[in-house]
This record gives C-alpha cells, sequence and structure tokens, in this order.
C-alpha cells in the first residue's frame, strides 16, 4: 500500500486512500510522510478526503506526524476534513490542532 | 434501489460503444430500465438522485477519479450493487475496489454472458435483500455468542457484526450511527486483543524501534505469535430486543483500574487514548466488569423513523 506524494511549492502533500484504522494504512502514511519530509518539507498537507474510517489506531499515526514536524518548528496541515473523518476529528479536538489547507 | 414490483432500473457508465450497445440491448429484452451516463463525474449524483438495483461503472469513463466515485457511491449506499469494468486489472486494483464494497470486477476484453450471469445474480440478491429489510422490522429478539482467540481475530482487519448490518438495511439504524458503531466495535476489539489479551501498553506507540517501526507494533506482532498470548480467548456476543442493542466484549486480560473519560481527553500531541471517546460516541451507554476485562455497550434504537 503506498499514498501518493507530491511537492508544491513549499509544501508537501499526501493523499491518504482507504481507511485509516490498520497498520498497513498507518505504515503507508509514515512512509509518505517521511518521503516528505525527507526531501525538507516543513508544511506537509493530509489529504483525508479519500479516508472512510479513522479509528484511533489512524489518529495516532496523524499525531505522530504532527509531533514529528512540530518538534522541527513545522506544521502538519489537512485538506478540508468530510464526512465521518471530519466529525472524528471534532470530536476529538483535532480539528482545533490541525489548521486546514485551502 | 427501486421497489420489488417495478423492474430494475440500472445504471451504465460504459465508455465502450460496442459493450454499451450489447448491455442496453440486453436490458431492453429484459424489460429492464436503465440509463447512461457518459461522464464519470455525473455518476454519484445520478446514483444520490434516482435509484438503482447496479451500477455498472467502465473505469476508462473519463471524468471523475472512480475510486473517489465509488466511494462516494458507497458511503452513501453500502448495499449499493455495483460491477466494475476494468481494462486490465492488477491484484492491487482488485483488492482496492472490493475493500470498497463493490460487488464484482470483471476486466477486458468483456465477457458478455459472464456480465450478463453476474447482472442477473446481483439484481436477484438485490431484491431478496429488500424483502429482508422488511421482514427484518418485525425481529423482536436476536443473540449470538462468537468465542476467538487473540490471534484469530488479528488475522481479520475489520470485525462488522452482521446485525448492524441487518439493522441499517431496516432502517432502524442510519448510516452514519451504523458507521460509528462498527468502528466502537472494532476499538473495543482491539482493546480486548492489545491490552487485554496482549498486554500492550500504550505508550510503546511513540515508541520507535531501530526498523522504523513503532515498539507498539513490533510487539503485538510476537506476542501474537507466542501461544501464551496468540491463545487467549475473546468472547463477542450481541443481543438485540427490539429496543436496544446490547454488545459485550470480554478478554482473558487482567482488566484496568483508570479509564479517562470522554470529556477529559485534551487536544494534546499524546498519540494514543482515544479510543474511549470514539466508543462513548458511538452509544448510548458504556459499562465495565472485571476491572475492565468486559466491556458492555448499549445503543437504543429508535423503530419508527431513522434516527440521524
Amino acid at each position: 500500500m503506498e499514498f501518493p506524494t507530491e511537492i508544491i511549492g513549499e509544501k508537501g502533500y499526501i493523499k491518504v486512500e482507504g481507511d485509516l484504522d490498520t497498520e498497513q494504512s498507518g505504515e503507508a502514511l509514515r512512509a509518505a510522510f517521511n518521503s516528505v519530509y525527507d526531501r525538507g518539507k516543513k508544511t506537509i498537507v493530509l489529504d483525508l478526503t479519500g479516508v472512510q474510517i479513522i479509528n484511533s489506531y489512524g489518529i495516532g499515526k496523524v499525531l505522530m506526524c504532527y509531533k514529528r514536524l512540530k518538534a522541527d518548528n513545522g506544521v502538519l496541515m489537512v485538506k478540508p476534513l468530510q464526512g465521518f473523518v471530519k466529525e472524528t476529528f471534532e470530536l476529538l479536538m483535532l480539528d482545533k490542532l490541525l489548521p486546514v489547507d485551502g | 434501489m427501486t421497489s420489488g414490483s417495478a423492474p430494475p432500473k440500472i445504471l451504465l457508465a460504459d465508455a465502450d460503444p460496442a459493450s454499451q450497445r450489447a448491455l442496453s440491448d440486453y436490458f431492453r429484452e429484459a424489460g429492464w430500465l436503465f440509463e447512461t451516463v457518459e461522464n464519470a463525474g455525473r455518476v454519484a449524483d445520478a446514483v444520490s438522485s434516482a435509484g438503482f438495483d447496479l451500477v455498472i461503472a467502465d473505469t476508462t469513463l473519463p471524468g471523475a477519479d472512480w475510486f473517489t466515485v465509488i466511494n462516494r457511491i458507497l458511503l452513501e449506499n453500502p448495499a449499493q450493487a455495483v460491477i466494475v469494468l476494468s481494462p486490465s486489472c492488477d491484484y492491487g486494483d482488485a483488492v482496492k475496489y472490493f475493500r470498497t464494497g463493490v460487488s464484482d470486477l470483471v476486466s477486458r476484453p468483456l465477457d458478455i454472458p459472464w456480465l450478463k450471469r453476474s447482472i442477473h445474480q446481483l439484481i436477484r440478491m438485490t431484491r431478496d435483500d429488500q424483502r429482508d429489510k422488511q421482514l427484518y422490522r418485525f425481529v423482536q429478539n436476536e443473540e449470538c455468542v462468537i468465542e476467538l482467540t487473540a490471534r484469530e481475530l488479528a488475522q481479520v482487519d475489520h470485525v462488522s457484526l452482521p446485525i448492524i448490518e441487518r439493522l441499517y438495511l431496516a432502517e432502524l439504524l442510519s448510516q452514519n450511527h451504523a458507521l460509528r458503531l462498527k468502528v466502537a466495535i472494532q476499538e473495543v476489539l482491539t482493546n480486548a486483543v492489545d491490552h487485554g489479551n496482549l498486554g500492550l501498553p500504550s505508550a510503546w506507540k511513540e515508541e520507535l524501534e531501530p526498523c522504523g517501526r513503532d515498539k507498539y507494533a513490533v510487539m503485538r506482532e510476537r506476542r501474537l505469535a507466542d501461544s501464551t498470548y496468540g491463545n487467549k480467548r475473546v468472547w463477542i456476543s450481541y443481543s438485540y430486543d427490539g429496543a436496544e442493542l446490547v454488545v459485550r466484549v470480554e478478554d482473558e486480560g487482567q482488566g484496568f483500574l483508570n479509564r479517562p473519560s470522554a470529556s477529559s481527553v485534551s487536544p494534546g500531541p499524546q498519540c494514543f487514548g482515544r479510543g474511549l471517546a470514539l466508543i462513548e460516541s458511538a452509544v448510548d451507554q458504556v459499562a465495565f466488569e472485571k476491572n475492565g476485562a468486559k466491556i458492555i455497550l448499549t445503543k437504543l434504537l429508535n423503530r419508527s423513523p431513522k434516527d440521524t
């Protein structure tokens, strides 16, 4: 499983596909994050619009990305959220933590 | 979906004129209704606005990303029958599409007789499902007990209790609540396996091993392979009495003493500890027994219009 990444200017983009609720998807996110981060991008945008389900495991992986960037004075952003993922982020107050890109 | 007495209605989104003609002729001969769509970007809206018994989706039809289109269709209606026509399907693509919930995937060049059999079978199943949906509204009692080992449960990515799908199809549970319940039950099962039977502390999720994976994932793999841990059992039971759904999950772990409530979850950067908030948001009551080794979820059901 691989998530597509893209560099546009100073931002790196990761498009998460499918559910973010297993170790496989978590590892794919970690690998995609590392590939963007290792290219020197400190503003990384997660596109979760294709994600149907996110659970505590997936949220933990998102927060690992957040912490790593924060420790390096970087920013983790998200594309506008929708559906179940949006509700989940709001429930857990993560919408206060991750700014929206676009 | 159309009602049982009306002829089946199919949405055909096919880029190939020859197969479109063959299928259109077939539908006409069968006395079925059908509509064609020339742009992938219009498929999801067409499905939302008019019920179709079946959607036939040719992924070479341009206009949108088909994976996104199909995800949207099935998110809005998990019971929607979808056949994907793919130019040449590799294993990865097949897994991707089937994980979204499509009913069948046929690669080109099309075996038209095979495709017709698949269409006929799906139409019949869709109509049978509609009759089952109507019947299930009168079910007053249902119970089930499942016993699995930690290792057996860990081999399954998602555990979805069939009763949730039946309650959704019977319109006793909204799509949103069905989804939340599925996630909540998965959280409870993960808790039972990982923290209960395998004894994995959440804090290990933030510790990286030299291989780059987190310690939690590495130790989980090791302990599942160890019969001392992997053979420990988990019991899943549910009961439905027409008014409420009660799900009970029990593991063979030691349980735990302190549980943070959903209201105390802070926006801090801790990478764990949010499962309980997700569970509590999905049900009306969460109770614990045996020091937390047994969790009981209760979801009240509205038997008239579906709740939102």
